[in-house]
């Protein structure tokens, strides 16, 4: 089976002032349609980079990307935005929802540069909050919302679009514990679902959320390790797994 | 010192602030030198505001008014209200001596200097008063002058005076004082419709203009029963006398221009302390961090408002100096022309301490202001700064609009039908000495003149009038039609006397019957003619060919009717004409009229030459183009729609130049929104149409708040409009489609640059 997301020797190298900073060097990586991916390392090491290239934001330098079949390494930025809003969803580390626009609004701006019709917009608004249990707030401000709640505002924003992947960056960094797991739970549940999800984490605790962690180090991918099924199992059950 | 630092490292920012104030500053030392030197401060005379003008007036408007005769004159002048009084009437004389020119003069009745508190000594009529400027230029200021005889006319007179060079009264362009002696004679009540008298009192010491004009009104009851034949007219034609204080009366036409202009002025200053107050807000809150870290070391609330304050002080006495030196060496190139007491128009110690004041509080008020918002959140700075840019655009669209009415009514007055072809026609004024030239020398003198001129190569036609459409002077005056009543409503019209073929010179056609011969003279058949316009109005539905008017004691016969004219006013239709032929009449001052078939001014020299062949004492005047009186005549138009259209001009640059800064601010600041919409899937268009969006909505308020006020404008300046309605929804549909095209444009550049944006840099700003 072709995979959704096949990386073959990526290559990213900034190049500031005559330095050239080669933030990934021969990245190969696959990721298969419904899999949950965590990419791990420390600061530095090309998490972002990757995170970057994989949605689209910016261009590797060398290499290949396919993405659901495409080749979309050497894109045009147009089409890059096109192919962005329609296959990636994303989830920051601190929200990044609007302040002057509403729940609903911060849900909808994908959406908006589709052209759907209204009617179909709004109908998957809510499907998108219902999902995340935060219909109830589509009315109000970002600044009305706690952190917890805004994220899973974010969360429905990456998934109103029924996008092919979603790309998480750090997505509980500015949660408490509490809201933290509760977050990491919703990203499972829609795994179970069918999402396919590369989060990107420093934390161990919440790499182990998913079913592959990806160790990149240096620009390089060192270690992939595979969590057992049973664990997964044991987590969604309400355990504790040391 | 610490604020030039600060203020050094954004040399944008302190650039854009400081030429805003200069620009300011600039326009407004201007309009205040204009409006404080001729509508505010007195004239220079002692106790001038005890100084009135009298007036003869027809109907209720100013523009009504007329001179007086020597018995009205003599009515008043006695007035117990009045401590002086004086009658003048311009006039010229020839000053024979060497190259022969011609003096612009006015004709004074005694007590003239004594009645303006002028000390000069008394006239008679073989002296004269020079101007200082007469005096430097026809004399090479001759110290001996004074006491000496000048050859004026070919006759003898004693220059009894030179003025000192602040005197000017009239106005600037008087060049000597010659006295009016008037008679007995002159005062009989037969004379009271010959109106060419220009009265001036001054009133006593406490009196009022309404105490003075009720004496007026007294005498002007007993007035009424002294000449029962003038009853009717009078009743009829609301004539009564009204006394204006002097300076009132002097600046009266120039006084709506000026008062535009200075309304003008003071929104382009609005619209510039808006820009300031943007461009000062977003310097305070980007430098946020610093001020909190000074607030952390202790500084007061006061000592932070102070800070920003200082610098807004410190960059608005910068722009104070540029402006007012730009002010300084712009006012001499501004076109005054037209405008009374222009020379008295300068930047002074006044005007100077005034407007610094003025910019120096504003800019006070801008500091504290900004320091006092930037206090706020971001948001609501960025929130003010809009409602400045709107508020910026409103007053650009407001000042537009009204430019472009304005613009429409110049344009639409140079395309008023005249009646004549302009086109063309170098016009002269000759007048005679009459001590020199007897009736027979005069008409010889006149008719030589013609027959060279019309032998000069590239010549087409010759002829002469007596005044000249929109020439400065006019004679205005009653006939009787032969048969017809007229109970009260006697006929009136502009007098014109010509030689043959002025009609075919200027390209009036003959409509009736014959223009004027060689044969109409003195002793064949009195004749004149009518135009369409009295044709129409007296001798309606006949042919007027034939009919006979009643002109003093004599009566003429009608020979023909010619196309009306325009004469002294493009705005108004055109008025009753009566053409009398020069060989019958006794005129000693003519335009000449002469049509070529080119650039007319290139035959100045030879009319020159031809009149100094004919007799070489003779000055030849007012040499210019019939286009120039034209000129002179739209002049306060296109004053007017100059002053608004270049107010609104910078109005646009500085609202475009506001728009262009909140929207670079704004893409600034919101760096990060505009890095998640793309992530989100936002191309550069939609990026692009997100930015010029946000521009329009503040655009399209500001239009909407500036289209209001235009509303509110055009129709206080209704008086100033011609041929366009306040309303003209063209106009205003227009102005706002191009302002919303402009600022589309203004905002183009930031929303590339927040097309250009990188997602993954933004997002990672915190």
């Amino acid at each position: 089976m072709t995979p959704l997301i096949h990386l073959e020797g990526l290559t990213k190298v900034f190049y500031t002032d005559e330095i050239e900073t080669h933030a990934l060097d021969g990245v190969h990586l696959d990721i298969e349609q419904g899999e949950y991916v965590a990419i791990a390392g420390p600061s530095g090491c090309g998490k972002s980079t990757l995170l970057s290239i994989l949605g689209l934001l910016h261009a590797p330098t060398g290499g290949q990307y396919t993405l659901n079949g495409t080749p979309v390494a050497q894109l045009t930025t147009a089409e890059r935005a096109r192919i962005r809003n329609k296959e990636v969803g994303f989830i920051f580390q601190s929200f990044n929802l609007i302040g002057d626009l509403t729940v609903e609004e911060n849900v909808e701006l994908p959406l908006t540069y589709r052209k759907m019709p209204a009617p179909e917009r709004r109908k998957r608004v809510v499907e998108a909050l219902e999902r995340v249990s935060m219909a109830h707030r589509m009315k109000h401000y970002p600044g009305q919302l706690s952190g917890g709640q805004q994220q899973r505002v974010a969360v429905a924003r990456a998934i109103v679009g029924s996008p092919s992947i979603v790309l998480a960056d750090e997505p509980t960094g500015n949660l408490d514990s509490r809201n933290g797991e509760s977050v990491m739970t919703l990203m499972r549940e829609l795994n179970r679902e069918g999402a396919t999800i590369c989060m990107v984490t420093h934390d161990p605790r919440y790499a182990k959320h998913a079913d592959r962690t990806v160790h990149l180090f240096d620009g390089r991918i060192v270690e992939e390790e595979r969590m057992p099924i049973e664990e997964h199992e044991l987590r969604e059950s309400g355990f504790h797994v040391q | 010192m610490p604020a030039l630092r600060s203020l050094s490292r954004v040399p944008l920012v302190s650039s854009a602030v400081t030429l805003t104030f200069a620009v300011a500053t600039a326009i407004l030392a201007i309009v205040f030198a204009l409006v404080w030197h001729i509508l505010v401060r007195q004239l220079p005379y002692p106790d001038a505001e005890r100084l009135v003008f009298v007036w003869n007036r027809y109907g209720a408007t100013e523009a009504q008014s007329s001179q007086l005769s020597p018995p009205d004159f003599n009515d008043y002048r006695h007035a117990r209200s009045f401590a002086g009084a004086a009658a003048y009437t311009p006039a010229s004389v020839n000053l024979t001596e060497g190259e022969p020119r011609r003096l612009s003069a006015t004709k004074v009745t005694s007590g003239f200097f004594d009645t303006l508190g002028v000390s000069a000594p008394r006239l008679d009529e073989h002296s004269i008063i020079l101007s200082d400027a007469a005096w430097r230029t026809h004399f090479g200021a001759r110290r001996d002058l004074v006491g000496n005889t000048i050859l004026l006319d070919g006759v003898a007179r004693r220059v009894a005076a030179v003025m000192p060079a602040s005197f000017a009264f009239p106005d600037h362009s008087t060049e000597a004082w010659i006295p009016l002696e008037l008679t007995e004679e002159d005062f009989a009540d037969a004379n009271r419709g010959n109106e060419n008298l220009l009265m001036i009192a001054r009133m006593r010491k406490g009196v009022t203009v309404a105490q003075a004009q009720a004496e007026i009104d007294v005498i002007n009851r007993a007035v009424f029963h002294r000449v029962p034949d003038r009853v009717a007219f009078l009743t009829e034609s609301k004539w009564h006398v009204a006394l204006f204080p002097l300076r009132d009366d002097l600046v009266r036409r120039a006084r709506p221009a000026l008062l535009l202009l200075m309304g003008a002025a003071l929104l382009v200053a609005l619209l510039a302390a808006a820009n300031v107050t943007s461009l000062f807000l977003a310097r305070t809150v980007a430098r946020q961090r610093e001020l909190a870290v000074r607030s952390a070391l202790g500084a007061s609330v006061g000592h932070l408002l102070r800070v920003v304050a200082f610098e807004a002080l410190l960059l608005a006495s910068v722009g104070i100096v540029v402006g007012l030196f730009v002010a300084r060496i712009t006012l001499p190139f501004i076109v005054l022309q037209g405008l009374p007491r222009a020379h008295e128009v300068r930047i002074d110690a006044a005007i100077v301490i005034g407007t610094a004041a003025f910019v120096l509080f504003a800019a006070t008020i801008i500091g504290f202001g900004v320091a006092a918002w930037s206090r706020r959140a971001a948001s609501s700075a960025t929130r003010l700064r809009a409602i400045l840019v709107g508020t910026q655009v409103a007053i650009a669209v407001t000042l537009l609009v009204s430019g472009a009415m304005l613009f429409q009514t110049y344009q639409r007055l140079r395309g008023v039908e005249l009646g004549f072809d302009p086109r063309n026609v170098l016009t002269f004024a000759v007048e005679l000495p009459r001590s020199k030239y007897k009736m027979p020398q005069r008409q010889v003198f006149f008719s030589e003149l013609q027959t060279r001129l019309k032998a000069l190569p590239g010549v087409v036609d010759a002829s002469a009038v007596s005044d000249l459409p929109f020439s400065p002077n006019d004679w205005t005056a009653t006939f009787h039609v032969e048969g017809v009543d007229h109970r009260g409503k006697v006929p009136s019209a502009h007098v014109r006397v010509v030689l043959p073929e002025y009609a075919r010179a200027m390209r009036i056609p003959v409509l009736r019957g014959r223009f004027f011969t060689t044969a109409d003279r003195e002793g064949a058949l009195r004749v004149c003619l009518i135009d369409d316009e009295a044709a129409r109005r007296y001798w309606p539905g006949q042919n007027p060919v034939g009919k006979r008017v009643q002109w003093g004691e004599t009566m003429r016969e009608v020979v023909g009717v010619v196309g009306s004219v325009r004469t002294t006013s493009l705005a108004d239709d055109a008025e009753p004409h009566l053409y009398l032929p020069l060989l019958q009449r006794h005129e000693w001052m003519l335009y000449g009229v002469v049509r070529t078939n080119g650039d007319a001014q290139r035959i100045a020299n030879d009319v020159r030459t031809i009149v100094r062949s004919l007799d070489p004492a003779q000055p030849v005047f007012a040499v210019q183009s019939m286009d120039a009186y034209l000129d002179v005549a739209i002049m306060q138009p296109r004053l007017r729609a100059v002053v608004v259209a270049a107010s609104a001009i910078v109005a646009i640059l500085l609202a475009l130049t506001g728009l262009y800064a909140l929207l670079a601010y704004v893409v600034t600041t919101r760096t990060r929104e505009v890095g998640l919409r793309i992530a989100l899937g936002a191309t550069p268009a939609h990026v692009m149409r997100f930015v010029v969006r946000w521009a329009l909505r503040i655009t399209a308020a500001g239009i909407v708040a500036g289209l209001a006020g235009a509303l509110v404008m055009t129709r206080a300046m209704r008086a100033m409009l011609f041929g366009i309605d306040p309303l003209d929804p063209a106009t205003y549909v227009l102005v706002a489609l191009a302002f919303a095209l402009v600022a589309i444009v203004a905002a183009a550049i930031p929303a590339a640059r927040a097309a250009r944006i990188d997602p993954a840099v933004a997002l990672r700003q915190e």
